[in-house]
């Protein structure tokens, strides 16, 4: 019994760790997108804290699939750009590994059109049943017909889960 | 682990069990909180609360969870 304890606490504090790298490292690599196209962070970083406290809660219950950044033309509304990262998670984990590939991230956002003119949003994709956070209501995504996507790959790795990352540009 | 919360100035302490699955700790602990402290179940965003606790307290290594005041 007291070995069993010692592995559920293993890995409810690597599960912990890897939940809050993923949603700090989540926001960071929205940042870098949204100033790789010349946007200005400021509303995004106003509103950094509800963003966290969102995907903070719905990746501990296992609920968020793809959290989006939707950047938009502000007259037309019609999406120039979208960043996905898309999440998947490990059961019982025990590897306590947490690492970020920036270089990746970079590189594919390297050579990114400015898109003077636009504004941008947080969306995220949940599971159903997910339970409501405050300062998030329901949306729609807008159509990305009209883009071509991108696989970056694997840009977030930790014991706990790991975040795939595709852009639409 | 121990999860420590106060309710209308009283402080209170749950045990979540063995559970290994932060999610299913995350609902054992909302559960509880709805079932033992009615005065809650219209609270909005308990479960927000919650899962900041877990993650404050189990992300340090700790094992004791502070949900602070849920009044």
């Amino acid at each position: 019994m007291a070995i069993s304890g010692t592995q559920v606490r293993t890995s409810v504090h690597v599960a912990a760790r890897s939940y809050v790298y993923i949603a700090n490292e989540i926001n960071r690599l929205f940042l870098e997108s949204i100033q790789s196209a010349g946007l200005d962070p400021t509303a995004y970083v106003q509103i950094q804290q509800t963003i966290e406290n969102g995907l903070r809660t719905w990746i501990t219950m296992h609920y968020l699939e793809t959290a989006h950044l939707e950047i938009l033309d502000r007259g037309s509304q019609v999406v120039r750009s979208r960043i996905d990262l898309g999440l998947s998670y490990v059961d019982s984990p025990t590897e306590d590994r947490y690492s970020t590939d920036i270089d990746r991230v970079r590189q594919a956002l390297a050579g990114t059109p400015q898109m003077a003119g636009c504004e941008y949003r947080v969306v995220v994709t949940l599971k159903d049943g997910a339970p409501a956070v405050s300062g998030w209501g329901p949306t729609a995504l807008g159509s990305i017909d009209h883009l071509q996507r991108q696989d970056v790959g694997k840009v977030i790795d930790t014991g706990g889960g790991t975040v795939q990352m595709y852009r639409y540009l | 682990m121990q999860v420590n919360y106060q309710v209308g100035g009283d402080r209170h302490t749950y045990d979540p069990g063995t559970s290994e699955d932060l999610g299913d700790i995350t609902r054992g602990i909302e559960e509880h909180l709805r079932r033992n402290h009615p005065e809650l179940a219209g609270r909005d965003h308990l479960t927000e609360k919650i899962a900041d606790g877990l993650l404050n307290g189990l992300a340090g290594d700790g094992t004791d969870i502070e949900l602070g005041d849920l009044s």
